[in-house]
């Protein structure tokens, strides 16, 4: 037998590979050839190496790390559907909706119904402040399109439904108050109004072109009215420490809405809790967001959000 | 192991199935990429490639192959892919392993010395050698898993594998003669 055939032999014997009859083959021959035998030697002690090589783990967990991306396909996949009937509305308002957004119906709903609440919440929150400045800095940083403008005041009132005890003329008092007061200018409205599916035109009335914050003097002592009790109005705000997001507890919904920082996008809506959300306080690696939420009877629960799986739970 | 019903539930529908199935397989995955593209960053992004590959494919995984090859062989066309892009020398960098709970730190000591430089000769070879190793050995795939996974013949496996392994002797007998290796 050639070594060459030999060679084969001791190789497929490291796997395993061979029958008894084989295997005696092999070793009758390395017992007489010494380059065969050292090679069988080299090759085993090669083999065992490679079998101990350590079993290396990734140092995070990589499934966490594309949670978000996962969390993305799947929204994009099971509301196919819901997608393309939305693209056919957004066709009419919109000759030419971005792609990705009309892939998320949900969030943009979500995002239209927020525009409105906030807004209503910002406008009422000039009525009620002396310094509404620092609310419309707030409600605008949060999301642009909270930013109002005269023309929201109305669909405020409607969606939130405001000053529910209030005659006509308060109401007209109010909106033109917010004419007056809101020449703001907006901050980069880039946050998708465009392609709002329906009810983009509302949306869109709702993007002001130049407001400017002004600190109108007739404003201050209307606080206390007991008509505008339950509005949605940003309560706290808490930035990430990795500035990646910005936590804005809503009064009023009771909810908690995480943005991006970056691109003032809603990232996350949490479910209404019962009760006042507040002390948002974020964990050092950004990844956990701690709050609590007092409830009509004064009983305060702690909950934390993983903002890795979005998974709310009570502490 | 992945249960079989964990992966029909995973094709059925069950987001949080596919999810689990994904954690159970991330380890595999990360540990053929590591030693397929002998760097740590790389191997974590050819990762989470493969998973999130995984995750949209699941649906056109059939039983009738091993799910295990079938994973293996996403994960190494990835990494083939990453390795054909990027320039062919090998960057052996500094980094540290990270090993799973051992008997003895004394005998992981010395594996580590030995392995950095089997991982370096595993780097030399060329891209079909180097992954027949790798599900041989890291894997601890038959022929005929490594014949599924890369959709080879048999035979070509085994004379894949057969010359890698002559190779890295080879390469590592060199290292012994040159007095690295105690």
């Amino acid at each position: 037998m050639k070594c060459q055939e030999v060679m084969e032999l001791m190789q497929r014997y490291i796997d395993g590979d061979l029958d008894q009859q084989e295997t005696s083959l092999m070793m009758e021959h390395a017992d007489r050839c010494s380059d065969c035998a050292a090679m069988l030697a080299r090759l085993r002690k090669l083999s065992s190496e490679l079998e101990q090589l350590p079993r290396v783990v990734p140092k995070f967990s990589i499934v966490d790390s594309i949670l978000p991306e996962l969390e993305r396909l799947h929204a994009a996949g099971s509301t196919a559907i819901g997608a393309g009937e939305a693209a056919g509305d957004s066709a009419i308002a919109s000759p030419s909706p971005s792609p990705v957004r009309s892939n998320r119906p949900a969030r943009q709903q979500l995002f239209r119904k927020i525009s409105g609440v906030v807004a209503a919440g910002v406008v009422v929150g000039l009525l009620l402040f002396s310094n509404p400045g620092e609310w419309l800095q707030r409600g605008g940083s949060s999301n642009d399109a909270a930013m109002p403008s005269p023309a929201s005041a109305p669909m405020a009132k409607q969606e939130a439904s405001l000053f529910s005890a209030s005659g006509a003329g308060e109401d007209a008092q109010v909106q033109d108050q917010s004419g007056d007061v809101l020449r703001n200018k907006s901050a980069t409205s880039d946050s998708g109004e465009a392609d709002l599916p329906e009810g983009s035109a509302d949306a869109r009335n709702m993007m002001p072109e130049e407001v400017e914050i002004t600190q109108n003097p007739t404003l201050t002592g209307g606080g206390e009215d007991p008509a505008v009790s339950g509005l949605s109005i940003p309560a706290e705000t808490a930035d990430s420490p990795n500035d990646k997001w910005r936590a804005v507890a809503v009064e009023g919904n009771g909810t908690l809405q995480i943005f991006g920082i970056e691109n003032n996008e809603l990232v996350y809506d949490t479910e209404p809790k019962e009760g006042r959300i507040g002390l948002l306080v974020w964990s050092a690696d950004s990844t956990v967001l701690n709050f609590t939420v007092t409830g009509t009877d004064g009983n305060a629960t702690q909950w934390q959000l993983d903002m890795t799986t979005f998974a709310e739970t009570k502490r | 192991m992945v249960e079989p019903a964990l992966i029909k539930a995973a094709q059925a529908g069950d987001r949080e199935a596919l999810v689990t199935l994904l954690r159970e397989i991330e380890n595999q995955v990360y540990r053929t990429a590591y030693y397929l593209l002998n760097n740590e960053q790389d191997a974590l992004d050819a990762s989470q490639d493969a998973l999130i590959r995984i995750y949209t494919k699941i649906g056109s995984y059939e039983e009738k192959a091993q799910f295990r090859t079938w994973v293996q062989r996403i994960v190494t066309n990835i990494c083939i892919d990453k390795f054909r892009r990027k320039k062919p020398s090998v960057s052996i960098d500094e980094h540290e392993m990270v090993f799973q709970a051992g008997d003895n730190v004394e005998t992981e000591v010395l594996s580590a010395y030995a392995a950095e430089e089997i991982r370096e000769a595993i780097g030399k070879l060329p891209e079909h050698h180097r992954t027949v190793v790798v599900l041989r050995y890291l894997q601890d795939f038959s022929y005929n898993e490594i014949a599924d996974s890369l959709n080879l013949p048999l035979n070509t496996v085994k004379s894949y594998l057969f010359r890698a392994r002559q190779q890295l002797q080879t390469l590592l007998h060199d290292y012994q003669k040159g007095g690295v290796r105690g």
